[in-house]
């Protein structure tokens, strides 16, 4: 089942897409010179680039990351409102807003058991695997103001 | 070292999952070799399980399924004519750098002095005469994984792993270590037939290797092996060298 990547953060897929677009020839840029360019090796680069290509910004295939029309749009402003929609489609995120609509409320090791039944995991260890998928709806579901994270009580609810 | 196609190592469909509270797939039926006087570089996407392929190679984890074959028997455990270098140098801060070189040699049948004669000369291979007696602590990580080579070579090994060894290293350090390792390689002052290196770093890969094994995502398989005709010292800015980069990024995104 497709995940969201746990290995890239918003600033950095901000970051490769505004590299891009400025590099980008007709929309079109080789990985190979979006590599020298940001200085990056595969294991950043790649979950970047794959990060931004769920979140519906490019496409990538045979070596060439090829801006959409949202990726090509896209500025300091409106980054939120673009990838929201997109990231909300994707697990682990699908299935919280999908328990949080029902339930209104859930605890992050209630969310991480059931989604583990589903198969969507980050870690085969429980405790690891949950403090991943803290770690990413914390840093994108809330970066990007789909959920509400509760600290003290280690749960979620749906961003108002 | 110039390439041919005698095999050191055969791996022969290895697979391999974690297993705990759940179940991860990271390996499925990985099949490649490792030649005569070979470098194989193997590169694939994060968490596709290169470094526990490396391990599995190394005897230190066992796979689920397939065989490790070297020198025509199954290793079943570590193996006595290979030799690991680490991505974080393993070094052990206790000891001074002649002593953790040393470590590299516990398992031979030679006299205390002996051991130390050859620890210092390998240290003065790798340009850190002088500093044999300090402590890891006191060298810049550059020198820490020179450290961590010699130590590696001074068992003689047959079989060099080397596990992402110079990603910790600034990129001006990196690559002058890349250059040493490729000229110590080459001058064939050591008896190491065939080297096995995880990277993620694809212009090192090209750079340094006779052969790259691409994986795929997870669960990983051999998606496409490459063998580099090119001649050693590359050179970085030439077309065939930049077509070879390029064509590495199109099959690690290829569908």
């Amino acid at each position: 089942m497709k995940m969201f990547h746990a290995g890239a953060s918003i600033t950095e897929v901000r970051g490769m897409m505004s590299i891009a677009k400025s590099l980008s020839d007709k929309g079109r840029i080789r990985l190979s010179k979006l590599a020298y360019e940001t200085g990056k090796n595969i294991d950043v680069l790649l979950p970047i680039v794959e990060a931004a290509e769920d979140l519906g910004l490019c496409s990538v295939g045979d070596g060439v990351v090829k801006l959409t029309k949202d990726g090509s749009r896209l500025n300091s402003g409106n980054f939120k409102d673009i990838v929201r929609g997109e990231l909300a489609a994707i697990e682990p995120f699908r299935s919280a807003v999908s328990v949080l609509s029902r339930s209104g409320y859930t605890m992050t090791i209630d969310l991480s058991r059931r989604l583990a039944r589903k198969g969507i995991l980050y870690m085969t260890d429980e405790k690891g695997n949950t403090d991943v998928l803290r770690k990413v709806l914390v840093h994108w579901g809330e970066g990007l103001g789909l959920l509400s994270y509760d600290a003290i009580h280690d749960s979620w609810r749906k961003m108002k | 070292m110039a390439a041919r196609d005698e095999p050191i190592i055969n791996v022969n469909g290895v697979s391999f999952a974690y297993t705990g509270e759940n179940t991860i797939r990271i390996i499925d039926d990985a099949t490649f070799t490792a030649n005569d006087e070979e470098i194989v570089a193997i590169i694939g996407p994060s968490g596709c399980g290169k470094s526990t392929l490396l391990r599995i190679m190394a005897g230190l984890v066992k796979s689920l399924t397939g065989a490790v074959v070297f020198n025509g028997k199954k290793v079943a455990g570590p193996v006595p004519q290979f030799s690991f270098v680490f991505q974080d140098f393993a070094l052990l801060p206790w000891l001074t750098n002649k002593e953790n070189v040393k470590l590299g040699l516990s398992r031979m049948r030679i006299g205390n002095a002996e051991k130390d004669r050859k620890a210092t000369e390998l240290l003065d291979q790798f340009g850190l005469s002088g500093f044999e007696d300090a402590y890891p602590n006191m060298l810049s990580g550059g020198m820490k994984q020179r450290v961590g080579i010699a130590r590696a070579i001074a068992s003689n090994p047959v079989v060099l792993l080397m596990d992402e060894p110079f990603s910790a290293l600034d990129e001006l350090t990196a690559n002058t270590l890349r250059e040493d390792v490729l000229y110590l390689l080459r001058e064939g002052k050591f008896p190491i037939r065939s080297v096995v290196m995880v990277t993620h770093n694809v212009e090192e890969a090209a750079w340094m290797a006779d052969k790259i094994v691409m994986l795929s995502d997870k669960p990983s398989h051999v998606k496409w092996i490459k063998k580099i005709e090119m001649k050693h010292p590359r050179d970085k800015h030439s077309k065939e060298f930049l077509a070879l980069v390029d064509e590495i990024y199109t099959k690690l995104t290829e569908r």
